[in-house]
């Protein structure tokens, strides 16, 4: 390319002129970076701003002891993306800077996910769960309009643009005057407020009815619920006296769509030892279903899942294993003309192909803790997750913050352990991840830890959230680099 | 766009007559004010009205009916003809120069700043010329104060406008004032908005409809500064777009693509969706044919249609990284299908033209064509084919 | 590394039987420092701790391994361990020749100026 022949006219100096610089300047510096092998022939480089690339190790040393052609193309990408820069331009400090500005930039907008508990009663008795309670009955486990007053309160204090206030339980339906209640509270105060404010109930959809979906259409409430899979592994997973769990979820699911439209529902999935062996059938499941998404998410560790031994019979090469099969099957559906998507995926493609924040408050750094989302409990504590709650119910209350009816918003967020969590909680600065390949896609789970190790940080080498990420990116930075048909389906994932 | 007669001819005007820029109508009963700042556009100088009454500036005439001409006439040549109520010219009877500087009815009207750059582009469409022209910062002031307040976008070129110092901001905060509702589209380099303290002064004019055209060549500086033949020239834009951006100021990028540019221009959209996500979007360019890339064209030339798979992946790189992209200067024929929908019909109208095999075209009419200046129409695709049913190439 | 190629967790946590492997690696060629950071991340596999020579030169890096490790499995681990050696001294480069840049880089970043805003989207 672009050597001249016929030349430019004499005025015009050629492309080699504007090559050339004195010997006696070092032919570039580097920028900072870190790095890990990646395969048999490759190692994975990465820095601050996200950006990734591939090379041969050789390369690598060659680069680092400024032995690397300048001529050459792997210089030509490695000046492109940041990880070096010369005597032609300097501007990648700038936009060094500014990308990992804009990577920071949802701690300014602070917390935009409102977690309320309107009730702890439920229904179904899952395994897993840390925090239902059986009865449907027993309405000493239900928000008061005080307490949801004082949280509405703490709710706009957060300078967010946008609040998306989500409703959990127990099953948040059981407590649906409530409901109404804060939903129409928010709206009147956000006439002032003017933030893009949305409301989700995260509900097993068993109480769905006719007036719930008139009320949830006045006011553009969507649901999201849980799927598991057909219904031997939902009713498994999630046992209902009547063990109707499956045919309810999925009579809920049609009610709303059909009321509502067909996107104002969404489904999680959670997995369990019994899923494990079943990815292609859940995912058939959620066609089934009507969704274009699937989350596969690994268990979590708490409550009911360590009081079931889950975690035992839960291993994380078995879940990746899984992971696996699911993408193939989904990328194979891709190929044959059906698109659906995998949400766990989709969320790191976004962090490894663009410089803008994502929301998911498990993979922040410093921690989604309370920055990111605040739960506000049916008898006024504040968590600063909602995994920091089931912890509390097992009787951990590390990180309860305060309570609506004592602490001011002021003196909840100034809580002395949320700022050591946080502080804590930067991968700039734990061992391991100050130097890790993945970082710029990674987080912290400082609640995770804190179960599986006892401490916030932990030693990532033992890590399986640490494991997760490394095997899940390295999967999608292998087919985005080494699979062109792959890597056009993977792409389209991504949101701008 | 400017139509420079050469052959007008200037009767019955002072010796000393300065040059001026004025308006032109049709409209023979203005009052006497505004007439005399309007030139009356008459068929025939049977229509001139009495000369010792007139109040006009002067008057502008198709024909003459007999050799006796009114005062401060100027006939028109043929290629003059189509001139019409609503245009501003200037007018220097000493050189007997007649110039159309904006019509209302053309689809874009740039006017220029200064022929003079701070760049040197390889591919230059309007080659700079290092004079003074510091006179055209009030030339512009006048017509913008002519032009009609309704008028949806106005532009600004050069050279470089920014080298008019403060002439620039001048301009840009009278535009603002007298064209409040006009968008105003300024084509420069960026190069001196490295300076922070200058984009904040742009900035501070709060022009509601400014946007900057800016081109960026290449991701790689050397390439770039190659291409625009400055050294620094890549540091200075992107600096430049870096600081326009915190000011809030639109930026449209605009890359040409040639022989030089085609190769990584892949590579060029990647960059550009990661670090400079904020332009409102990127308008991927063919050659013109004219000024300096027609001087290297051996040089520059490639095949539009050899180029597809690059234009392609640009494309779907830079909207996937939520950047708009757009194709302007490309006939539909030779881009790839599946960017097709993005080409924009921005060749003017008076500059196109088309080749014989496009009368058959189906989407002729949606086509740019090809330039009619320069070598438009001598050199061009390969691959140039009618569409039939608007949609399958014969 | 890829992860799943480690040594498997669950085989160190259960088995009793086990037998000790012993690498010795000389401080000449690494900073104490990058021996310890190595060994940090093999502790998942093994990696029970390391000793410094009475005159310096030398750690004795200590790993446990369980008898269900077979001895190719036992070379892979040695192999991975000496590769992540030289990789840990490679960052060490890196490292010190970026940090300067990289403190600059990252107090721009988080200066309390305005952010350049995408707004209009």
């Amino acid at each position: 390319m672009a050597t001249s022949e016929p030349a430019l006219a004499k005025r015009f100096q050629p492309l080699s002129s504007y090559r050339s610089r004195p010997d006696d300047e070092p032919a570039y510096r580097l920028l900072p970076f870190n790095f890990a092998r990646f395969d048999e022939q490759r190692y994975l480089l990465s820095n601050d701003a996200g950006e990734y690339y591939l090379l041969a190790r050789t390369d690598l040393v060659a680069a680092v002891d400024g032995r690397l052609n300048p001529d050459s193309e792997t210089y030509r990408d490695l000046r492109a993306r940041h990880f070096l820069y010369d005597d032609h331009s300097d501007a990648a400090l700038d936009l060094l800077a500014l990308k990992v500005r804009t990577k920071h930039a949802r701690i300014r907008d602070f917390t935009g996910l409102h977690i309320f508990v309107v009730t702890l009663r439920c229904d179904y008795s899952c395994p897993y769960c840390q925090v239902s309670r059986q009865s449907e009955d027993q309405s000493a486990y239900d928000m008061d309009e005080a307490t949801a007053l004082t949280a509405l309160e703490y709710v706009f204090k957060s300078p967010s643009p946008t609040v998306k206030i989500e409703f959990q339980g127990g099953e948040p339906l059981l407590n649906f005057p409530l409901i109404r209640f804060i939903v129409e509270r928010a709206e009147r105060l956000n006439q002032a407020e003017k933030r893009d404010l949305a409301f989700v109930i995260a509900s097993n959809l068993s109480f769905i009815d006719g007036e719930i979906l008139d009320y949830c259409e006045a006011h553009g409430i969507g649901f999201s619920t849980s799927l598991d899979g057909p219904a031997h592994l939902h009713d498994a997973n999630r046992p209902r006296p009547g063990r109707d769990g499956h045919r309810r979820t999925r009579e809920g699911i049609r009610r709303v769509r059909e009321r509502l439209g067909p996107d104002r529902v969404s489904a999680l999935m959670t997995t369990t030892a019994a899923s494990l062996a079943e990815p292609r059938a859940i995912i058939d499941e959620y066609i089934d279903a009507g969704f274009h998404s699937v989350f596969l998410r690994p268990l979590s560790p708490y409550g009911f899942a360590v009081k079931t031994r889950q975690t035992e019979k839960y291993d994380f090469e078995r879940f990746l294993r899984f992971y696996r099969e699911g993408m193939d099957y989904i990328l194979a559906l891709n190929r044959n003309g059906w698109p659906f998507v995998e949400h766990y995926s989709a969320l790191m493609l976004t962090k490894l192909l663009s410089v803008q924040p994502t929301r998911y408050v498990d993979l922040q750094s410093p921690a989604g803790a309370a920055i990111s989302a605040l739960v506000y409990n049916y008898d006024g504590g504040v968590y600063a997750s909602d995994e920091g709650r089931m912890l509390a119910e097992m009787g951990d209350e590390t990180f309860r913050l305060g309570d609506v009816h004592k602490d001011s918003y002021e003196q909840i967020l100034l809580n002395p352990t949320l700022h050591a969590v946080l502080e804590e909680s930067l991968t700039y600065g734990a061992p391991e991840c100050y130097q890790c390949a993945f970082q710029p896609f990674c987080g912290s789970d400082p609640v995770y830890h804190h179960a599986t190790q006892g401490d916030w940080v932990g030693h990532k080498a033992f890590s399986a959230f640490c494991a997760r990420t490394q095997q899940v990116t390295s999967y999608l930075i292998h087919k985005l680099e080494d699979e062109p048909a792959d890597r056009e389906i993977l792409l389209d994932w991504v949101r701008p | 766009m400017q139509l420079r007669s050469r052959r007008s001819h200037f009767s019955g005007w002072p010796a000393d007559a300065r040059p001026g820029i004025y308006a032109v109508t049709t409209n023979p009963m203005l009052p006497a004010p505004v007439a005399r700042q309007r030139l009356l556009l008459l068929d025939s100088s049977r229509d001139a009205p009495a000369l010792a009454e007139s109040p006009y500036r002067g008057l502008l005439l198709r024909s003459v009916f007999s050799e006796a001409l009114p005062s401060r006439a100027i006939v028109l040549e043929p290629a003059l003809g189509h001139l019409a109520d609503g245009d501003i010219v200037r007018v220097d009877p000493q050189r007997e120069e007649l110039r159309v500087l904006f019509r209302p009815s053309a689809p874009q009207n740039s006017l220029l700043v200064t022929e003079r750059c701070n760049s040197f582009c390889v591919m230059c469409s309007q080659p700079p010329r290092d004079v003074d022209d510091s006179a055209l910062v009030d030339e512009i002031r006048r017509t913008i104060e002519l032009i009609p307040r309704d008028t949806p976008t106005l532009g600004l070129t050069g050279g470089e406008p920014t080298l008019a110092g403060e002439g620039f901001f001048d301009l840009v905060r009278h535009a603002c004032n007298y064209l409040p509702d006009t968008e105003l589209h300024v084509l420069t380099n960026g190069r001196r908005f490295a300076e922070q303290a200058l984009a904040a002064r742009l900035g501070e004019l709060h022009h509601p409809g400014l946007r900057l055209g800016i081109p960026l060549y290449s991701e790689q500086p050397d390439l770039h500064d190659f291409v625009v033949q400055a050294r620094g020239a890549f540091d200075e834009t992107v600096k430049g777009l870096l600081n326009l951006a915190a000011e809030g100021i639109r930026i449209e990028l605009r890359v040409v693509i040639h022989r030089h540019t085609y190769g990584r221009l892949a590579e060029l959209a990647r960059f550009i969706a990661r670090n400079l996500p904020f332009v409102e979007h990127v308008a991927l360019m063919g050659l013109e044919l004219i000024g300096f890339a027609k001087v290297n064209l051996g040089n520059l030339w490639m095949d539009p249609y050899d180029y597809g798979p690059q234009l392609a992946q640009a494309v779907r790189t830079l909207e996937r990284g939520g950047v708009p992209a757009v194709i302007y200067n490309h006939q539909l024929c030779v881009v790839p299908e599946s960017v097709r929908s993005r080409c924009v019909k921005s060749i003017s109208d008076w500059k196109n033209d088309y080749l014989p095999e496009c009368d058959d075209c189906a989407l002729k009419a949606q086509c740019g064509g090809f330039f009619s200046s320069g070598l438009g129409l001598a050199t061009h695709s390969a691959h140039i084919a009618p569409f039939r049913h608007s949609g399958l190439i014969a | 590394m890829p992860r799943d190629k480690r040594v498997p967790l669950s085989a160190i946590d259960k088995v009793s039987a086990s037998r000790e492997r012993i690498e010795r690696v000389c401080l000449k060629a690494f900073a104490l420092d990058t021996v310890k950071a190595v060994c940090y991340r093999f502790a998942a596999e093994g990696c029970q701790g390391l000793s410094v020579s009475d005159d310096g030169m030398s750690a004795e890096v200590r790993f446990r391994l369980a008898s269900t490790v077979s001895a190719a499995e036992e070379q892979a681990l040695v192999g991975r361990f000496h590769q992540d050696l030289l990789d840990q001294d490679l960052r060490k480069t890196v490292s010190e020749r970026t940090e300067l840049v990289r403190q600059l880089i990252l107090a721009n970043a988080f200066a309390d100026t305005a952010l350049v805003d995408r707004g209009h989207e």
